[in-house]
């Protein structure tokens, strides 16, 4: 089990600036900490390295059985506010027989956080060039992207612009695809305007700021109000680390990738640009498989849309009973199986 | 089928919509049902089968009487728990615990340790009403002094566990859009960050901002009517995704396969069945062990379980009664392969309509609002200008008079509860002191610096300067300075070596024991002192290093450092004394701190 902490020292002592940094008890090294530590409770060899993907920004990326190069490669993209590790249930079972990487997106977890574009068009382009760099970088030919929520968006967004590059598309509750409702003016319209005023003060500002604003706090409330993510991971480990990481990597300044997301999303919940628009744009060659959650709070008809569209392609749409938005967390072995199944047909 | 409702204060007029959902469409459908707060209330009246327009005309009573005094709920005439009481007493049938004993599940919060406690067997009708008004009890706003149920104080059950598991595969309800089963979709901005509240997942979104809000402080009952065929729609659209609706002939056996619980088809199915019907009996102390998450708790309950053996052989009965029923079922007593259900499913999707009884309960009391030249004063703005500018006024008397009535009403519970209030004070200062005990902690810092100066002073001086300082204390004495010029005097002259010797330990102890108390170990140093001067024991052996002492685990062995330090000192001073044949001038300082902290 080899930790590549020692290569990536360079990195990890930028230090951070602005008063901000006394104030919140959080740093790259603390975070490397509390990745490692989720990641110890594997009982399967990985490496971890900064991957250079242009000449500004690095990609964190963790590999796992990389020396099964003759079968095609699996790519792991986390969502929003989340990082690499909380594929941890899904890094044994998927890396069975291929190798399994999995990335820090631009802006989030360990990765470079230059400031993106704001503009949802100029930002979208600078992450799927950056996975683009990071392909290549890697001497990938053909991946298999997987994407979850956000990472879900990316991933198609990927798909959009390099078709010849994917292998197989697999969104798991991917998010960014519906376009927004007419009704949601009229509906905000009926509430109270002292709840209008909240929502568009808190619109203002990034969707975790509140979480850095609270320094030394910080820890303490995310583990309040998502304790349920802890209990998702109770069968590998049964203390908080895993709040301890979400802390740590969305605590970091600057939160570019928090920035660029909210330039993308309009009112936090759906897509400047919805994909949903642009899925006749996707090659008819790439394969998409979509997987749901039963509980989860995104559009379930998003599937049937997409496979009305995409007629002359490959669409599946797979339901996984009882799960919610973190559907790879909740019932980790059901996707796990699904996504086994998906890449071994395609192979 | 399991459901649990969550507590959501005013907003449980949402549960009372989706248990008219159940109790329209898919009667016989649940057999158990658990909650906490509104929720428990919801899930009691729906097992009892209460009349639905009473429960929704009781809620919106509640919300208006709530809503008319100037400062809401917090009016000091205003005593929910009095309108509960009331409320649960004339609702739910005299024989009500005996109905929902076993089936009904609320969630508790006690007291004492803030832990979460499940209920489920209640012995008499007063005891499950104590038991529902400890669960909707929230602290402050419905009073100070919390209610007790079974001798021990309990408060809201939302604080520590709002949706209680009933099994391993519950139907949650939530009037907040969230990734419960039964909730409202959302449709609003931010919806992409969620919190979980004690349980509950809650979307950050605006309305659920509001809805929040409205929980302890009701809104019109307009907006309660929505909320209530919001309910209604909502636990329609998962009973249909879930191909849950029965067609007439199946509305009263309501048995269903494709129950969340049991996926198999066939024969499997039913004889997992049986085995699902055998369960309650022999699991239902383990569930509530479960259920309370505190084992030491537990004992307070098992009071009740004498009942419970009792009542077991009862119940063994029923269930034998029950295996037969199930067993003699064929698979056409199930919904989900008849024909008629399968289009009923579809046919009632078109048209979503709240029972009768429920809409003219909505739509009497938003006419009551409205109607009367009373109610247009008081809704207009100059009523409400008036009432706040009437607050100074009229709120000393309105909190004499409640604070009267209460006291009255209080007055044959006052041993008891003031009884409970101070022991409860006992145990905070007790506590409290405890916590100072356990900090004290001692902090001992031991230092010892040793400088040694060796020289050469020429041969015909014939005199052998020799200084020794065991400790500092005696380096102080004016006699002992003097001898330090004399022999600093040539030193500056002849130096040979200079060797600085230090070392310092700092050890922590949480938890002295006795003989490690401040005194004792200050009195034990200062005999040790007396000891060393007294009777220098001399070994000329290698001195024991500082590491070899650490690495050895004795560290924390306050005199054992004593002991190694006098050792070194002795081989020092019989190295230089005794053996060596320079002149020797060693300076030894040894100091020993204790803080208290």
């Amino acid at each position: 089990m080899s930790e590549a902490l020692l290569d990536t020292n360079r990195s990890l002592e930028e230090p951070d600036r602005g008063w901000g940094s006394i104030w919140r008890p959080t740093s790259k090294r603390l975070l490397a900490k509390a990745e490692k530590k989720i990641l110890q409770a594997l009982d399967i060899p990985y490496s971890g390295e900064y991957v250079k993907v242009n000449d500004r920004d690095e990609i964190w990326t963790v590999k796992i059985n990389p020396t099964n190069s003759k079968k095609t490669p699996l790519v792991l993209m986390h969502g929003f506010g989340a990082g690499l590790a909380f594929w941890v249930l899904n890094f044994k079972a998927l890396s069975h027989n291929r190798p399994v990487y999995a990335i820090d997106t631009l802006g989030f977890g360990r990765s470079s956080r230059r400031t993106l574009p704001f503009d949802a068009e100029k930002a979208e382009e600078a992450f799927v060039e950056c996975i683009d760099g990071w392909r290549k970088s890697m001497k990938i030919d053909k991946m298999i992207l997987l994407g979850h929520s956000f990472g879900g968006y990316l991933a198609f967004a990927y798909g959009l612009r390099h078709p010849d590059k994917l292998k197989h598309l697999i969104l798991a509750d991917p998010w960014g695809f519906p376009n927004e409702p007419e009704e949601r003016d009229k509906l905000q319209r009926q509430l109270p305007f002292w709840v209008r005023g909240v929502a568009m003060l808190a619109m203002a500002f990034n969707p975790l700021s509140g979480i850095r604003a609270l320094g030394p706090f910080g820890p303490f409330v995310v583990r309040k109000i998502r304790g349920d993510i802890q209990y998702k991971f109770r069968d590998l480990f049964d203390d908080d680390r895993i709040m301890n990481y979400i802390y740590h990597c969305n605590a970091q300044q600057p939160a570019s990738g928090e920035t660029a997301f909210k330039s993308m999303s309009s009112f936090g919940a759906w897509a400047q640009q919805p994909m949903l628009d642009r899925i006749h744009l996707l090659d008819p060659i790439v394969p998409l498989d979509m997987i749901y959650g039963t509980k989860t709070w995104m559009d379930l008809t998003i599937g049937e849309k997409v496979f009305n569209i995409r007629k002359d392609s490959w669409v599946k749409t797979h339901f996984i009973k009882g799960a919610g938005h973190h559907v790879y967390a909740d019932k980790a072995e059901e996707f796990n199986s699904v996504i086994n199944k998906i890449c071994h047909d395609i192979n | 089928m399991n459901i649990t409702f969550a507590g959501c204060g005013f907003l449980g007029i949402y549960h009372v919509g989706v248990g008219s959902c159940f109790a329209v469409h898919a009667p016989n459908l649940i057999q158990k049902a658990g909650g906490a707060s509104a929720g428990a209330l919801a899930a009691c009246c729906m097992l009892c089968g209460s009349d639905l327009g009473k429960i929704t005309e009781d809620v919106l009573n509640t919300a208006t009487s709530a809503r008319s005094r100037t400062l809401g709920p917090l009016s000091p005439r205003f005593d929910i728990n009095q309108v509960l009481l009331d409320g649960l007493k004339e609702t739910l049938p005299e024989d009500a615990h005996k109905i929902v004993s076993g089936r009904l599940f609320v969630s508790l919060t006690r007291v004492s340790d803030r832990q979460n406690i499940v209920v489920s067997k209640f012995t008499s009708k007063d005891d499950l009403i104590q038991a529902l008004l400890c669960s909707a009890f929230v602290p402050f706003y419905s009073g100070i002094v919390p209610p007790s149920f079974r001798g021990t104080r309990y408060v809201d059950g939302g604080i520590s566990d709002n949706l209680p598991k009933v099994s391993g595969d519950t139907v949650t309800v939530s009037p907040f859009s969230g990734e419960s089963d039964i909730c409202p979709p959302s449709e609003e901005i931010s919806r992409y960050l969620q919190i979980t509240l004690s349980n509950t997942h809650i979307q950050l979104t605006a309305s659920n901002l509001y809805r929040l809000s409205r929980a302890l402080f009701p809104p019109d009952p307009k907006v309660l009517a929505q909320m209530c065929k919001q309910g209604f729609n909502d636990a329609l659209a998962y009973l249909r995704t879930n191909n849950l609706l029965p067609c007439e002939k199946h509305k009263k056996t309501g048995r269903s396969k494709s129950l969340p619980v049991l996926a198999e088809t066939g024969r499997e199915s039913l004889a997992k069945r049986t085995s699902e019907v055998q369960r309650p009996t022999f699991n239902l102390e383990e569930e509530e062990e479960v259920g309370d998450r505190d084992p030491e708790g537990y004992s307070e309950v098992s009071e009740e379980e004498e009942i419970d053996l009792m009542e077991d052989e009862v119940r063994m009965e029923e269930v034998e009664q029950m295996k037969e029923v199930w067993q003699t079922w064929e698979s056409e007593d199930f919904f989900d392969e008849c024909e008629d259900c399968k289009k009923g499913s579809e046919c009632l999707a078109l048209d979503p309509a709240l029972p009768p009884q429920v809409v003219d309960a909505l739509q009497a009391s938003c006419r009551k609002v409205n109607s009367g030249l009373a109610n247009f004063l008081y809704n207009s703005r100059i009523g409400h200008v008036l009432q706040i500018a009437s607050v100074p006024y009229v709120l000393p008397f309105e909190t004499a008079y409640s604070l009267t009535r209460r006291f009255v009403k209080w007055l044959p519970y006052l041993p008891t509860n003031f009884q409970w209030f101070i022991s409860g004070l006992i145990k905070a200062v007790e506590h409290i002191f405890s916590q100072m005990e356990d900090n004290k902690a001692f902090k001992a810092r031991f230092s010892c610096h040793l400088d040694m100066t060796e020289d050469y002073v020429s041969d015909f001086a014939k005199h052998w300067f020799r200084v020794t300082r065991l400790d500092a204390i005696e380096n102080r004495r004016k006699n002992d300075v003097e001898a330090l010029d004399i022999a600093s005097g040539p030193a500056a002259t002849n130096v040979r070596h200079n060797l600085n010797f230090e070392f310092s330990m700092d050890f922590e102890t949480s938890c002295p024991d006795g003989s490690n108390s401040t005194p004792e170990l200050l009195r034990r140093i200062s005999e040790d002192q007396g000891v060393r001067s007294r009777v220098p024991r001399i070994k000329a052996g290698a001195t024991p290093t500082v590491d070899d002492e650490i690495n050895s685990g004795m560290q924390d062995s306050f005199d054992y450092t004593i002991k190694v330090a006098q050792e070194m000192e002795d081989a020092l001073y019989f190295h230089y004394l005794q053996v060596s044949q320079s002149v020797s001038y060693d300076q030894g300082q040894s100091s020993v701190e204790i803080h208290e902290i």
